[in-house]
């Protein structure tokens, strides 16, 4: 029961309680003597006044003798002999019988106890036998008449034989109750000095025995962390703990050091601490996730799958401070303790290796299937053109990724690079897929959304420069694409392979679109029909192309920039313009869509380009609507005039199509074209009727100067 | 015992179905969150396998409610790894375990076992 009660504590509360029981017997006794003591202090007082009190007895006879002699007065003596007479008998046989007595402190009656030693009852003994005397010669005094010579002769003569042994009988019985008191005074220091001794003893046993305790469980302690120091050491994986507060426990493997190259992991909360290597979203998930590991109500068994952190990327620096791509996996196995709590037992394997192997051989098949495709697809297409395509599309990729690298600092610069970098990888896509390099386009369309992606992340937390090397990853292996291209154009030509007259997309059964193109076009615009096709059937939609006025040669820059303007306008009225065939049906409408490019000039060089459709127009209240949805904070409660929804169409990247496709939906296009423009000069003009046509107009001249605001909108 | 399965997909509800019959009374099924809860009120179900991504009510917001309505039901999710934030939570906000699609009858059978076993400590 005891030991149920107080198990590895008895020790101490057994030493507590004789602790008290020492104190309490010391404090006890110490009472009691000091009553003794009291009691004690008043019989030697007592004696003390008796001996007195012979004394003044024999004086007052003597007094009384004397005053009769001479015939004197005598009552005062008479009155002080009864008086000490009396109170002398009262406290001797007080102190031979117990009884009461007057005190000599206050005067009052005391109790006091019969004397019982030995000496003392001897003294006694013959005080009482010589006061039987003194009786026997006072108390013929002590009447009320008056003292004869015969009265007052024999009781002086008595008093004067046998008063010095009174006093001599009083005077030991006082030394004998002083040694008496003595003695306690002496038992009452020594039960003290025992009882401290004891208790004083009892606490250094108590001391020693704990001392000597903690001194064994540190050693057990120092072992155990030497033992498991070792064993952490050993771990080949990273090992540690998590609490239910997701906080990391106070041991864990040298190899987690190595893994995240430092020693302060430590009592850091997880989701913090892997903040500092993984994404933000990544952290937060991995919080949320490990958290279930803590609820009673989760199955841990059912989680596993939804583990955020099972091949994770993360950026761990180095001593020299530079950045190291990892791929670390983690898994997590709740184990309940002793005392029924849980915690997270964390392992964190680093699988760089077997991550970058096989993203090694993915790359391989993937760089095998993409050569292979882009075999396929350049040998219907113009060498001529295919060389232009490679030439501008080196020009914008290096342009690209001079950006990335020259601004990897702040994470507004790095946003401002971003927005950069967009619309050149548009232009680059809409020509790649113009003469029908879908390959090609797709990836730099993947880049395009990763760079999105990245933007929408920029505006509600912050990015840095690791977030940006996957894009600058991405951008080498397009820029290596292109090298191929640029390879594969030059061994087939070294070949002598006239590859654009292999099977071209041009002799395709694609009964839904047609061209009009005169036969004298410069070549390159046959890549626009090309686009049309592949868009057109990506979109549900029909259309026809007709381009004209391309016959004549023009300066190389100008048709590229003019060419890039076409693929990004043609694009949006696929995208944005030309209805379905029920739709056109059910605004009677031919069934067959059209699209125009033209190109016309007055013979003194100005120049009128015309990209122009018959599909939906401009919906303006559907532009108003994704401008505030998506700019809300310049816009926000104010009515847009056409002209200013046509000026954030050129110049803000935003879309009305609720999803990205990859013809569609980022809203980099018409930005694009309004760089284009300034670039030759132009002055835009757009028309458009809502259910009927667009038609944007771009006018210069051979001379014209780079225009900041070429936006002329004429809305019909 | 009862069970409810809820899913937009008829071949999941088949197969679920197909797979614990033996071991229900009573199975239930509802295609969306909605037809889920008022299914739930009327049967108290002790089982609920519950797809996240449906129509008009989603896996999320109908196991919030679900727990209110049947706080004694276990709630499995069964559901693919395409949204994992989604499925934490929904373990958060009461669901007692996950199942990935595709899965195989004793996925199924074992996944089972596991939220019985844990549904009482919700």
């Amino acid at each position: 029961m005891f030991s149920k009660l107080f198990g590895k504590y008895r020790f101490l509360v057994i030493s507590i309680a004789l602790f008290i029981i020492f104190d309490l017997g010391v404090l006890i006794l110490n009472f009691y003597t000091s009553g003794k003591i009291a009691e004690q202090t008043e019989l030697i007082n007592l004696a003390a006044r008796q001996s007195t009190l012979s004394q003044q007895m024999s004086k007052a006879t003597l007094y009384i003798k004397s005053q009769k002699l001479q015939q004197w007065v005598y009552q005062s003596g008479l009155e002080e002999l009864r008086s000490h007479y009396t109170l002398f008998g009262e406290t001797l046989n007080a102190l031979t019988h117990g009884g009461q007595a007057t005190s000599t402190e206050t005067g009052a009656k005391i109790q006091v106890d019969a004397v019982t030693t030995e000496r003392g009852r001897a003294l006694l003994n013959q005080a009482n036998l010589l006061w039987s005397g003194f009786d026997t010669a006072i108390k013929p005094l002590m009447k009320d008449t008056l003292i004869t010579d015969e009265e007052i002769q024999p009781a002086s003569e008595f008093i004067a034989r046998n008063n010095l042994v009174l006093f001599d009988l009083m005077t030991q019985l006082t030394d004998h109750f002083s040694h008496e008191a003595e003695a306690q005074t002496t038992l009452l220091r020594r039960a003290q000095v025992a009882g401290i001794s004891l208790a004083t003893i009892n606490f250094f046993v108590i001391l020693f025995h704990f001392l000597n305790q903690l001194r064994t469980r540190d050693r057990r302690l120092e072992l155990k962390q030497h033992e498991s120091d070792q064993l952490l050491a050993s771990i080949d994986d990273g090992v540690c703990l998590v609490d239910a507060n997701l906080r990391i426990g106070l041991q864990h493997s040298g190899r987690l050091e190595e893994i995240f190259g430092t020693n302060q992991i430590a009592g850091r909360k997880f989701a913090a601490f892997l903040n500092r290597y993984v994404t933000e979203s990544t952290a937060r998930s991995a919080h949320d996730f490990i958290s279930l590991y803590f609820k009673q109500h989760v199955s841990p068994d059912l989680i596993g799958d939804l583990n955020p952190l099972k091949e994770v990327k993360a950026f761990v620096e180095t001593p020299n401070g530079k950045h190291e791509e990892k791929y670390l996996n983690f898994s997590f196995a709740p184990l309940v303790q002793e005392d029924g709590e849980t915690v997270l037992l964390v392992t964190v394997q680093d699988i760089t290796d077997r991550v970058k192997l096989r993203s090694t051989q993915e790359a391989s098949e993937t760089k095998m299937h993409t050569q292979l495709a882009l075999f396929s697809q350049i040998l219907p297409i113009n060498p001529d053109e295919l060389r232009l395509f490679i030439e501008q599309g080196m020009s914008s990729l290096t342009k690209m990724n001079q950006v990335l690298k020259s601004k990897r600092g702040q994470a507004q610069s790095i946003a401002h690079s971003l927005a950069q970098i967009m619309p050149l990888a548009h232009r680059v896509k809409g020509d790649a897929r113009s003469i029908g390099l879908t390959t090609l386009g797709e990836q730099v369309h993947a880049f395009e959304e990763d760079i999105a992606e990245l933007l929408e992340r920029a505006k509600s937390e912050s990015v840095s420069g690791r977030d940006v090397l996957p894009l600058t990853v991405a951008l080498k292996q397009i820029i290596e694409n292109i090298e191929l291209l640029k390879s594969l154009c030059e061994r087939l030509q070294q070949y002598g392979i006239r590859y654009d007259q292999a099977t071209s997309k041009q002799d395709l059964d694609v009964p839904v679109v047609g061209t009009v193109m005169p036969p004298a076009i410069n070549q390159r615009w046959h890549g626009l029909q090309t686009m049309v096709s592949d868009i057109a059937q990506e979109q549900g939609v029909t259309a026809q192309l007709e381009v004209r006025g391309f016959e004549h040669p023009l300066p190389r820059d100008l048709e590229q920039s003019l060419y890039s303007m076409a693929v990004q306008l043609v694009r949006n009225s696929l995208a944005h313009g030309i209805e379905s065939v029920d739709g056109r049906r059910a605004h009677c409408k031919p069934r067959i869509g059209r699209i125009q490019v033209l190109l016309s000039d007055d013979g003194q060089g100005n120049y009128r380009f015309v990209v122009e459709d018959d599909g939906r127009g401009f919906d303006y209240a559907a532009i108003e609507r994704a401008i505030k949805g998506q700019h809300a904070e310049s816009v926000a409660d104010r009515t847009l005039s056409k002209a200013e929804l046509l000026k954030f169409v050129f110049t803000e990247p935003f879309s009305t199509k609720a999803h990205v496709d990859t013809t569609a939906g980022r809203g980099v296009g018409l930005p694009l074209v309004w760089d284009l423009a300034k670039q030759i000069g132009a002055k835009v003009q757009v028309r458009s009727v809502a259910k009927e046509f667009t038609q944007f107009i771009f006018l210069f001249s051979s001379s014209s100067q780079i225009d900041d605001s070429p936006l002329n909108a004429k809305v019909a | 015992m009862k069970l409810l399965i809820v899913d937009d997909s008829l071949v999941i509800r088949n197969k679920i179905s197909r797979s614990l019959l033996s071991r229900f009374a009573k199975v239930e099924r509802a295609e969306n969150g909605r037809q889920a809860l008022e299914s739930a009120k009327k049967e108290l179900p002790d089982l609920v396998t519950m797809d996240l991504t449906m129509p008009e009510m989603g896996g999320v917001e109908c196991i919030r409610h679900m727990v209110t309505i049947a706080p004694k039901a276990a709630i499995l999710v069964v559901s693919a790894l395409s949204d994992k934030h989604t499925a934490i939570t929904a373990l958060k906000y009461g669901a007692n375990g996950f199942l990935c699609k595709p899965f195989t009858e004793s996925d199924l059978q074992s996944a089972i076992e596991q939220v019985l076993k844990v549904a009482g400590q919700r």
